[in-house]
């Protein structure tokens, strides 16, 4: 099946779930322990994965003549480049090396996804997707599912990298997170010491929130042109709605108090659930077969 | 953590990096600096709003029965404005209520509360199925889960009362602490505008609701309509809206992709096949992989025009044919007689016939063209296979040589069929020996009778007794020579001499050699002959011309390791099925999917055409307060077009709304904190 995978048509795709694989086994080590040699050989190796799943798309967008960001096998494709994009984003900005194998890892999900849900041809695009709109909606989407995903994970590294930071007294729920370096955990898990996941993944989840935001507003304005409803209370809508809601309940319920440590952390873990069922799980909801979203 | 109007938003909301954010915001508890922030009860909050959800609930049901007859816009309206009393009125008489319900709308709390319950309610309108018809329930649910969602509503809930109740209220609330927190001051101008934003759509939504509508309209090319169907949720309703002018229909235009002809691979899944890879219907000398063990495909040759061209090929142990080339009407043609194929040829229907000879023909031959030959009958024994067949005709008595017994001839029928109603008896279909069967009786040599036997031209292996039996073994073979008419003119071949002959009347008129053309009918040349001594025929396929009238293609297939090569046509052949029963191999062609549709539309005015335009699915046209959109198309029907008129007068608050929700998030998140990091630089 491999040789079939490496001589067929999705041949550089099968090479990009390689890297995307070597990647995050190269990657992993760093969350216990940090070291340049891996974190460097990690960085080049997914830089050259982006590269790659870069080509891919632009080559399947010369050779479709159009956006390829029609079907789910495309947009797996685009998917795993948009959080690469996040994470260089991330590591420029705030050097955080440790996302890298949580990146590798969902890429190489999502390609692997792809691979065994390959496109047998490229389709046109119907008349209703011919617009302008068409990109930029799908690319914001996309760059805040991203954003999301990284704003998981940091929360993820939260919950099981800082604790709360009273010390001595038994600390209450909804304390506020420290660092990891006053956690008491020196020794191990060396390579996260000292960061504030919380406040990254917040960061995070702000950036994510405000494409949603964007990309549902856009998308209210492209139905309107196309089918001359800017909302039509369609299943994928609907859940694009309620993703939007769990994230608007994210940044509302941690100015409570209480609710600015742990607790919003988990919140930001669950309310990730809503954008993976919004993105893939449409098949499993019998009112979205008459979807107007539905891939094909 | 404050909450306080007079400060600003918090630290948290800072993006810059080197700004610490602040780790300790729960030291103070809020309440102690904040008297007026004081924690509320979650689930007295959650009971709060699922109180109000069932009145709403219970208000709808009893409006819907008590006012049958009302559109469902009317009963939600007169719905709202009874929840609006209700609550007036609880709220005016129970003060306590009154100060709870106030303090708590305007929170935090309560904006969470109430986004988790629009959340819920969200989901489960994607989970119920919504706007279907009974049947699609049937289908999806057990029937009393179905009865029950009927009942309760829940198959459309998303135009409940009480699920606008739950907009409204968060409208409501956002009002109430906007006013509280006097959030349109500059400094909380993000937040300003994002929430009052929401409130502008739940607005401009209800306009929508209660005084839009939509609309559909069905134009042919060269009608014009001025009454749209209104419809409801999809669906049409008895009511027509005239839209006080006419849009007329000028031409409907449907522009499709270039057409695909490709080769499908297909795997059995199930009842069905899905498909796994499709290739590109071009000459390729690479083996494209079938997915199954030592299985691969390529294409050899595609005939966009296929058909069949027969040919005359040497070959070792062949028989002598020849090839003529012929042309009619101007157009080439190959003819092949011999080869192992017939030797002749009737050119048209009434026309000369060709007949190809090794020797030139005997005076007897040539006579006997000439004459009309009636059928002849003809037995040959299988006991004695190599005695020549001799000619028999019914009512006679005959017997083979070195055979003792006699075969008498009984009956001839042309179509033979066993009659089946009445006696059973054979009988004849018809005049056209379609089922030639002769009945004989065989008196063997010690003078037994056995009883007749009816023997078949077509089925040799099987003959029928008397009581109807169908015997396996017989004796003899019933061939069936048909009778011809006389022809008028024969062209004899003579692969012997070289030499065409023009017979008429009985005998050779012309002689000629084959080198040279001869005129064989009018507006058919024989133009040149090649006659090979051992030949066989052999059929090549070939394209009559580059359009895509019948489009064939030749596939060299690997199967399990064993070559062939094989026709694959979209509509003539069965698709190839590998050895192991489970992958498909298909030719398919379709003409192109839709491009795009447009309407060329006229607006007319007062009797005026007052605007030309293009209705295409993303190029709305509006005039009058109406938009239209290019809603459907029908394939069999090109000169129709649908369309789906909205008034929306809320529409252009949508906008407003949706803006400032948007420019409200980004300000908020990202612009603000720079201009406060500025600040306190």
């Amino acid at each position: 099946m491999t040789l079939e995978l490496l001589t067929g048509p999705h041949a550089m795709v099968a090479i990009l779930a390689g890297g995307y694989g070597a990647t995050a086994l190269t990657g992993a080590p760093m969350l216990w322990k940090r070291k340049p040699v891996l974190i460097g050989l990690a960085t080049v190796l997914l830089a050259a994965a982006f590269l790659l799943n870069s080509w891919i798309i632009l080559e399947r967008w010369q050779e479709a003549g159009r956006p390829p960001f029609k079907t789910l096998f495309e947009t797996l494709i685009f998917y795993p480049w948009c959080v690469g994009l996040m994470t260089f984003v991330l590591l420029y900005l705030h050097r955080l090396y440790f996302l890298i194998p949580f990146s590798a890892a969902i890429s190489l999900f999502g390609v692997v996804y792809a691979l065994a849900r390959p496109d047998v041809e490229i389709v046109s695009l119907p008349p209703a997707l011919q617009s302008a709109w068409f990109v930029p909606h799908v690319v914001t989407y996309f760059v805040a599912y991203a954003a999301l995903f990284i704003s998981f994970a940091l929360a993820l590294l939260a919950i099981f990298f800082q604790h709360p930071e009273q010390t001595g007294a038994e600390s209450a729920p909804g304390q506020p997170l420290a660092p990891a370096a006053e956690s008491g955990t020196a020794g191990r898990f060396d390579g996260l010491r000292g960061t504030p996941f919380d406040k990254h993944a917040h960061h995070a989840a702000i950036f994510g929130f405000c494409a949603l935001t964007l990309g549902l507003v856009m998308g209210a304005a492209w139905g309107k042109f196309a089918w001359g409803d800017y909302w039509q209370w369609d299943t994928k809508e609907n859940w694009a709605l309620v993703t939007w809601l769990a994230y608007s309940i994210y940044v509302h319920l941690r100015l409570l108090p209480h609710w600015n440590g742990r607790r919003s952390m988990v919140i930001l873990i669950v309310a990730f659930a809503a954008v993976v069922f919004t993105y893939l799980g449409m098949n499993l909801l019998p009112s979205a077969q008459s979807s107007l979203h539905v891939y094909q | 953590m404050s909450l306080s109007p007079s400060t600003p938003a918090p630290a948290v909301y800072s993006a810059t990096p080197a700004e610490s954010i602040d780790t300790n915001p729960g030291s103070r508890p809020a309440a102690a600096t904040h008297p007026h922030i004081s924690e509320l009860h979650w689930g007295r909050l959650f009971v709060g709003i699922g109180l109000f959800v069932v009145a709403c609930w219970v208000v709808d049901m009893i409006l819907v029965r008590a006012l049958a007859g009302q559109s469902a816009v009317s009963i939600r309206l007169i719905g709202a404005g009874v929840m609006c009393g209700l609550i007036a009125v609880l709220l005016a008489a129970l003060r306590k209520l009154r100060t709870e319900v106030l303090h708590a709308v305007a929170t935090l709390q309560f904006a969470v509360a109430l986004l988790s319950s629009v959340m819920c309610a969200t989901i489960a309108g994607t989970w119920i199925l919504q706007g279907e018809v009974r049947a699609s329930y049937d289908a999806n649910y057990p029937t009393w889960l179905t009865d029950a969602i009927l009942e309760l509503g829940l198959d459309d809930l998303f135009h409940s009362l009480w699920f606008g109740g739950l907009l409204i209220l968060l409208a409501i609330s956002l009002v109430i602490t906007i006013y509280k927190h006097r959030a349109w001051r500059l400094p909380t101008l993000g937040l300003f505008l994002s929430h009052f934003g929401v409130i502008t759509l739940v607005f401009a939504g209800m306009v929508g609701y209660v005084s839009g509508f939509k609309a559909r309209m069905d134009l042919h090319e060269g009608m014009s309509a001025g009454m749209a169907i209104l419809t409801l949720h999809g669906r049409d309703t008895e009511d027509r809206h005239g839209l006080g002018f006419h849009l007329r229909l000028d031409r409907f235009e449907v522009e499709k992709y270039p057409a695909k002809n490709k080769l499908y691979l297909y795997r059995r899944d199930g009842e069905t096949y899905r498909r796994l890879a499709a290739v590109e219907a071009d000459v390729s000398s690479k083996w494209q992989s079938a997915q199954a063990a030592d299985s691969a495909f390529r294409v050899k040759a595609v005939y966009p025009d296929f058909a069949f061209d027969t040919l005359l090929e040497p070959a070792a142990q062949g028989k002598p044919g020849v090839q003529l080339t012929l042309t009619d009407a101007g157009v080439q043609r190959q003819l092949v007689l011999g080869g192992g194929a017939s030797d002749r040829i009737k050119l048209t229907d009434a026309g000369p016939a060709v007949i190809f000879l090794t020797e030139p023909p005997a005076e007897a031959t040539l006579r006997e063209w000439f004459q009309t030959q009636p059928a002849a009958h003809l037995l040959s024994s299988n006991t004695a296979p190599d005695a020549a067949p001799i000619q028999v005709t019914p009512g006679s008595m005959y017997q083979f040589p070195g055979d003792p017994s006699h075969i008498k001839i009984l009956k001839y029928l042309p179509d033979f069929v066993i009659n089946d109603q009445g006696d059973k008896q054979p009988v004849s279909r018809s005049e056209q020996a379609n089922n030639p069967a002769l009945q004989i009786q065989v008196t063997t040599a010690s003078g037994v009778t056995m009883p007749p036997l009816w023997l078949f031209a077509n089925y040799p292996d099987f003959s029928m007794a008397p009581d109807g039996a169908m015997k396996r073994e017989l004796p003899f073979r019933y061939m069936y020579k048909p009778g011809r008419t006389a022809h008028r003119q024969v062209f004899a071949i003579v692969a012997g001499t070289q030499e065409l002959w023009d017979c008429r009347e009985g005998a050779a008129q012309v002689k000629q050699p084959l080198t040279q053309p001869y005129l064989l009918a009018e507006g058919i040349d024989l133009r040149s002959a090649r006659i090979l001594p051992s030949a066989t025929v052999v059929q090549k396929p070939i394209t009559l011309s580059a359009n895509m009238l019948n489009p064939v293609v030749e596939v060299e297939i690997r199967d399990n390791g064993a070559i062939s090569t094989q026709f694959l046509s979209p509509k003539h052949a069965a698709p190839y099925e590998f050895h192991d029963h489970q992958t498909l191999l298909t030719f398919e062609t379709d003409s192109g999917e839709v491009k795009s549709y447009r309407s060329h539309v006229t607006v007319i005015d007062n009797g005026q055409e007052v605007l030309k335009d293009v209705i295409a699915v993303n190029s709305p046209l509006s005039y009058g307060g109406y938009h239209f959109y290019q809603a459907n198309y029908r394939r069999d029907d090109p000169t129709y077009s649908g369309f789906q008129v909205v008034h929306d007068p809320g529409l252009p608050l949508i906008w407003i709304g949706l803006i400032m929700i948007s420019l409200g998030v980004v300000y908020n998140y990202y612009i603000r904190p720079r201009i406060i990091g500025r600040a306190q630089a």
